[in-house]
């Protein structure tokens, strides 16, 4: 989670694991010109299994990998929107930036191998207990999640006088919270 | 790796591959693979030069992404900060965290088993920070790469020395 944008106004973070992007990116690259090379020669086997390999990488990547997760908070509309763009499109989410109360790093273990995963936690409402949303970012760095932590929840302690929830405009296709 | 500076009032480290190291396992593959695609070339393969020549500098590029990332931390007692400099081919990141925050550094290690007859095969070792802000307490390694020896020892004995000096004060 990168910091694009800090101002008293608005606040957005956004996500994208560019290591894997281009660890998948030289593997990929590699797959593609071995299977053309096989092509080329007439060894179908060869080339299809560099093609079934190179199918499996396209899939964890436009799943997983190829993603960019952006958090938009703005004081002016007051909301807070959670996007998710991908090579195939775009998906919304959108919140009352009043119910966003705090933002933690979450830590869950695995029920298969107990394997640790780190994520951020977003903490919404003010209810007992409050809606927890969990956002799902691919591989993030430990001290990117602190440092949104404490960027997230420096922004929303010192912010300027918010908005009444009733003036904000639902996002067309957004799911209902 | 190597302790940079080391004062009462700042620790300052540099957490690297040796350049000689990077081009000890990057450069045969370039130098080697780019003489097998000039003989393709000289030849007249073109296609097998073409394809040869583009797999080799894919690797060489993906290998020295990865091999020659950086980073750099400071403990700044007077700032009270924990600075983070990650330096990479492409891009560099920076990160900062209150001091007081930092519990300490630890070691992580690896250790790959190998086959009846191969026993224990050599641990690697990544550095990584202890924040004690959230509970359970967040491991930030500092780098993305494992190596084996005592570079990654030496360097958590440095931290953790240096905190220990810093809150005895």
């Amino acid at each position: 989670l990168n910091i694009v944008e800090r101002s008293a106004e608005r606040l957005e973070l956004e996500h994208r694991p560019l290591s894997w992007m281009i660890g998948l990116s030289v593997i990929a690259a590699v797959l593609v010109i071995g299977m053309m090379r096989a092509l080329a020669d007439g060894a179908l086997g060869g080339a299809g299994v560099a093609a079934a390999m190179l199918a499996a990488i396209a899939w964890v990547g436009l799943t997983k990998v190829f993603r960019r997760i952006s958090l938009v908070a703005d004081r002016g509309a007051g909301t807070l929107e959670l996007k998710t763009t991908t090579l195939m499109g775009e998906q919304a989410e959108q919140h009352a930036l009043t119910d966003f109360v705090r933002a933690e790093v979450d830590h869950r273990y695995s029920t298969t191998d107990s394997s640790a995963d780190t994520g951020l936690m977003l903490v919404l409402g003010r209810g007992d207990p409050p809606d927890r949303l969990r956002l799902d970012l691919f591989r993030p760095d430990p001290a990117d999640l602190l440092q949104a932590e404490q960027s997230i929840n420096g922004w929303l302690g010192h912010g300027a006088k918010r908005p009444p929830a009733d003036t904000l405009q639902p996002t067309p296709g957004a799911p209902t919270p | 790796v190597k302790v940079v500076e080391q004062t009462p009032e700042q620790l300052e480290i540099l957490i690297e591959i040796p350049r000689f190291i990077v081009w000890f396992m990057v450069g045969p593959i370039g130098c080697f693979g780019g003489l097998f695609t000039l003989a393709l070339l000289l030849g007249g393969e073109i296609v097998n030069a073409l394809t040869t020549g583009l797999v080799i500098a894919a690797v060489v590029t993906g290998g020295r992404y990865f091999l020659t990332q950086r980073t750099r931390l400071w403990l700044d007692a007077r700032e009270n900060a924990v600075r983070i400099l990650r330096t990479t081919m492409f891009d560099a990141k920076r990160h900062e965290f209150a001091l007081d925050h930092l519990e300490s550094a630890e070691v992580q290690q690896s250790r790959r088993h190998g086959g009846r007859d191969e026993g224990v095969q050599r641990a690697t070792s990544t550095l990584q920070l202890v924040f004690n802000n959230t509970r359970p307490a967040t491991r930030v390694p500092l780098t993305g790469w494992a190596v084996s020896g005592g570079g990654a020892g030496m360097l958590a004995n440095a931290i953790n020395d240096w905190l220990r000096g810093y809150r005895g004060r």
